[in-house]
């Protein structure tokens, strides 16, 4: 099955950053914009500084047009150009007391440039950004007059990196989301082909067993001593059935249980069911298919452990809707609080089959009672119609409209998968969190910590500031074990978020008027991280209430000092877009993630649709054509003779054919079976036919089993199925089973009447040995791996 | 000569009619059953306590008495199960606590003579199931047996024929039957210690199956 990688998880991942993006470029703009008005001085012109803004503000409202239908490269790269221009011309915008710091209107936009080029879905775009605007910032500081470098431009780097280091870790995150869909989704396709393909297989092998199989038995058993105008007939019917399996199946949406249970007990052996009774009643094809599985399989468990017993099966419409099927037996029984492993793994995957198809299966047994399997079926409430099949075979199909060739369509499309959504979610905010506790960290140390440690002269104590920082540190470690944790609970956020907001009033408090839009007064920019780490999980009124808290503490301890005008008051709307909206945006995507995760689920259901139709389409195509070929190649011949009235039926030779031919035919049918162990049950379909001569079949099992595939099991039964079938009274069969080698041996009482043509089967690990003595053949079919 | 006494332990008395008509069977009634009942200590405590042989059915009153094969094989009786039960594991614990061999019940009317007699005698004899089941064995501790003595007891279990299988493996029927006794002594050589096991392992010196020094002690492949 090809590998097909979903895109949804990070396709709605990239939306959500999207809208992100322009909620934070248009802040900017607008933020920016109204401290440029506000907080004009010299050498800034009122009439230059409003053509920027009005410029700028349109521009951002374009930015925001384009990215908010999808991401584009341009919008990113032409940002990248606008905001290189404004820095370049700052010194004509920006007032002298601001151009050295980190707090005009210019460095706002700037930053938040940066920032929006990160989220973008080229990292290459982005880190065109961190390199192109810090050095247009630093040329227009340059241009300007008497301005020495300052941090801004270092301020600038740090952060484009932290944000698109911070955006590999969430991008990693949904990968991972997509992995785990892809994975699902292969897992599911190919459950929901393998039904199909084997809901066909059922349909087109009960449509052979009612007529070629059926004909087929009967001349092999001597039925028919000369050829007869009905025998003619009839294998003219057979023929055209044969040629029948190239068309695809039409069931009926809703076929009657008898039909899919009626070949299962027919194929039972005679001395397991001690009586049935099914009465008619609808089910779908899937359904039907599911407790013929699971009464196949209830079956062989009876005789595989509870020998010598018999089991009686009832079926027929329960009450209130749906179907009920009972498999009880009188064998051992056992006691269902100390189930051996072999059995409790039946008595699941009777229960998983059953739940495939909204059914539910129960198993109960007492020790000496016997065991009781009992499989319902609740009608589904209307099922929808599934979509129109790719293929529709008009022609094959006569008045039967608006139904699917596709039969046993897996589940209608509407109705959501539980829990995708949460595996993507669980993925998103896993990345989520690690990228946030990362982000916090390295700000401490890279931001903070170097702050602190080049500002130290400037401080009034140092020691409080020193604290601010440790303390801060032990909250960003308490809060990421709570994120870490999911720990959501009001009473720790709320004191974490006190413990936090102190930290940075004290920290800030430290600093003089003079120095507090420096880097410097970094407990101040500081602390909305803090708060967006402790409150992610919480109401986002929690965290703007934080940080308004944090930047009025600031704003009186500005006051206090005197140092508050209107220069200042602009600077401190900057400092707290900066340090706010960054934060809240993040809290904001977070709380998304959840209907974000359910977009992507959606998406990648509708994509995963399309994929099992298409694929259920090309595999019933495929399995139909081998079909075919395996049937024709074993029965056509026989049946054109026998429909010509060539080959007469009371010939030795010719019966001997029909019981090879009809035996591979029922071997064929029970490939098809779901059953624990598949050699076993396809060499007694291999003995069915000897058995319906009358020859005693004594067959013995030692050793374990290993899985052969198909092919395998093909070639290992092709020789003992030609020995059975020319057995005239007696006819020992084996299998000895290791690991590494399965021998199956044929012993029988008679040599055929003549050879017959072995199906074509080449497999290199199988050898066949065949000693003839004047009154029996032995052959030996072995199998190394 | 004398004729070997067999007991019979089985909860079904309708085997114990066919046990009976089908030594009977045996043209020169070589073997006469002294005791049949539903229990051991019934067997043991009646006019079964001395006989040679001890016909052991493992499902009695609805559990398996497999223990009931290593407490009989430590107090010396040869002791022969005879059960339906005939899965992998079960032949080979009947095997590894010491029993002489394990029987087949649809394999019992062509085979009994020959493994009560056998018994009798402490010379290996391998029923066709059991041969099948040591060729089987993949279990890491098993006995190492050589390519050609599991051959024969692979084709011995498909054909139930030594001539059969003397003649797709081209050598002569007495080889076929040195094979699998051979291939019997080592599982014998590899089970637990037993007076019976001892028994058998002398009679298999004498008879040049086996050399003395190829004789190992239970205790030392034990912490191998």
């Amino acid at each position: 099955m090809p590998a097909t990688g979903s895109r949804a998880a990070r396709e709605a991942f990239e939306r959500l950053l999207a809208r992100c993006a322009v909620g934070l470029r248009s802040g900017a703009a607008a933020a920016g914009g109204a401290a440029a008005l506000a907080g004009l001085a010299a050498p800034a012109a009122a009439g230059s500084v409003a053509v920027a803004v009005v410029l700028g503000t349109a521009w951002a409202a374009l930015h925001a047009a384009v990215l908010l239908h999808r991401w584009r490269p341009w919008p990113v790269l032409a940002d990248v150009a606008v905001t290189a221009g404004l820095c370049l011309g700052q010194g004509w915008l920006v007032p002298a007391a601001v151009l050295p710091d980190a707090t005009s209107w210019v460095f706002l936009v700037a930053s938040t440039t940066v920032i929006v080029a990160q989220l973008a879905p080229w990292p290459a775009l982005g880190a065109v950004a961190t390199m192109v605007v810090p050095a247009a910032y630093a040329g227009g500081l340059a241009l300007a007059p008497g301005v020495e470098l300052p941090g801004a431009v270092v301020l600038l780097v740090v952060q484009g990196t932290l944000v698109a280091a911070l955006l590999a870790v969430l991008r990693r995150a949904v990968r991972a989301a997509d992995l785990a869909i892809a994975q699902r989704e292969a897992a599911e396709r190919e459950a929901a082909v393998s039904a199909a393909r084997r809901a066909e297989e059922r349909e087109h092998y009960r449509m052979l067993h009612d007529s070629v199989s059926a004909t087929l038995t009967v001349v092999a058993a001597g039925g028919l001593p000369a050829s007869s105008p009905v025998l003619r007939t009839q294998a003219r019917h057979d023929l055209q059935v044969v040629e029948q399996l190239h068309e695809p199946v039409v069931p009926a949406r809703h076929g009657d249980l008898r039909r899919w249970l009626e070949p299962v007990l027919a194929g039972a052996r005679s001395s397991v069911v001690g009586g049935a009774t099914v009465l008619d009643a609808p089910v779908p094809p899937e359904v039907g298919a599911a407790l013929a599985g699971a009464v196949t399989e209830a079956l062989t468990n009876v005789v595989r452990h509870a020998r010598p017993a018999q089991a009686r099966v009832h079926a027929g419409p329960a009450d209130g809707g749906g179907v009920t099927v009972e498999v009880a037996d009188d064998g051992a029984g056992f006691d269902t609080d100390l189930v051996p492993a072999s059995r409790r793994g039946i008595s699941e995957s009777l229960v998983g089959r059953m739940a495939a198809v909204g059914g539910t299966a129960a198993v109960s047994s007492v020790p000496g009672l016997g065991t009781r399997v009992v499989l319902t079926w609740p009608a589904a409430p209307a099922l929808p119609v599934p979509p129109e099949p790719p293929e529709p075979p008009v022609s094959a199909v006569p008045a039967v409209p608006a139904v699917p060739a596709v039969p046993a369509v897996p589940e209608p499309a509407d109705r959501p998968r539980a829990g995708l959504g949460e595996v993507i979610a669980v993925r998103y905010r896993h990345g989520f969190d690690l990228g946030v506790i990362w982000l916090v960290a390295a700000w401490h140390v890279g931001n903070d910590l170097f702050a602190m440690v080049t500002s130290a002269p400037a401080y009034r104590s140092m020691v409080v500031v020193v604290l601010a920082w440790l303390t801060l540190a032990g909250v960003a470690v308490a809060g990421a074990r709570r994120l870490l944790r999911r720990r959501v609970d009001p009473g720790g956020a709320w004191l974490l978020a006190g413990v936090a907001l102190a930290a940075s009033v004290a920290g800030t408090a430290a600093v003089p008027g003079e120095a507090i839009f420096t880097g410097a007064a970094w407990p101040w920019g500081a602390a909305g991280w803090f708060g967006a780490l402790i409150l992610l999980r919480r109401p986002p009124a929690e965290l703007v209430g934080f940080i308004l808290a944090n930047s009025a503490a600031t704003l009186v301890l500005l006051g206090s000092d005197g140092a508050l005008d209107r220069v200042a008051a602009a600077r401190f709307a900057t400092v707290l877009y900066g340090t706010g909206a960054l934060q809240l945006t993040v809290l904001l995507a977070a709380r998304a993630l959840d209907a974000t995760a359910r977009r992507a689920a959606a998406t990648a259901e509708a994509e995963a649709e399309v994929r099992r139709v298409r694929e259920i389409a090309d595999e019933l195509h495929a399995g139909r054509r081998d079909r075919y070929s395996t049937v024709h190649q074993s029965v056509a011949p026989l049946l054109s003779g026998l429909a010509s009235g060539e080959l007469d039926p009371g010939d030795r030779e010719v019966r001997h054919r029909a019981a090879v031919a009809a035996s591979r035919l029922r071997r064929l049918f029970a490939e098809t079976d779901d059953v624990a162990d598949p050699l076993l049950h396809e060499l007694r379909a291999c003995s069915y036919i000897a058995d319906q001569r009358g020859v005693l079949v004594d067959l013995q099992v030692v050793g374990r089993l290993s899985g052969l595939d198909r092919p395998a099991r093909r070639a290992l039964t092709e020789a003992p199925l030609l020995a059975l079938a020319g057995a005239e009274r007696h006819a020992r069969v084996t299998v000895v089973g290791r690991s590494d080698e399965v021998a199956v041996s044929v012993l029988v009482d008679a040599l055929a009447p003549a050879p017959v043509t072995p199906v074509a089967v080449t497999d290199a690990a199988v050898t066949v040995t065949v000693l003839d003595a004047s009154d029996q053949r032995w052959v030996e079919a072995r199998w190394r791996g | 000569m004398e004729r070997v006494t067999v007991a019979l332990v089985d909860d079904h008395p309708v085997v114990h009619e066919g046990m009976r008509s089908w030594l009977e069977q045996d043209p020169e009634h070589r073997i006469e059953l002294v005791a049949a009942a539903d229990s051991v200590d019934a067997v043991l405590t009646g006019p079964g306590r001395d006989a040679d042989v001890l016909l052991l059915d493992l499902n009695l009153d609805g559990h398996m008495a497999i223990e009931e094969v290593s407490r009989l094989a430590d107090a010396g009786r040869r002791v022969v199960v005879y059960s339906e039960h005939t899965d992998y594991a079960t032949v080979l614990a009947v095997l590894e606590r010491g029993a002489f061999t394990f029987l087949a019940k649809r394999e019992a009317r062509e085979h009994c003579v020959a493994t009560i007699l056998a018994a009798a005698d402490d010379q290996p004899y391998v029923p066709p199931l059991s041969a099948g089941t040591m060729a089987a064995d993949e279990r890491p501790d098993r006995p190492l047996l050589s390519e050609q003595e599991r051959t024969a007891l692979l084709l011995w279990f498909q054909s139930k024929s030594k001539a059969a299988v003397a003649a797709r493996m081209g050598i002569a029927e007495s080889t076929v039957r040195q094979y699998i006794q051979r291939a019997r002594i080592k599982y014998a050589n590899a089970g637990r210690p037993a007076p019976t096991r001892t028994q058998l392992l002398a009679r298999a010196i004498q008879d040049g199956l086996i050399r003395a020094d190829e004789v190992t002690e239970y205790s030392s492949r034990a912490s191998a």
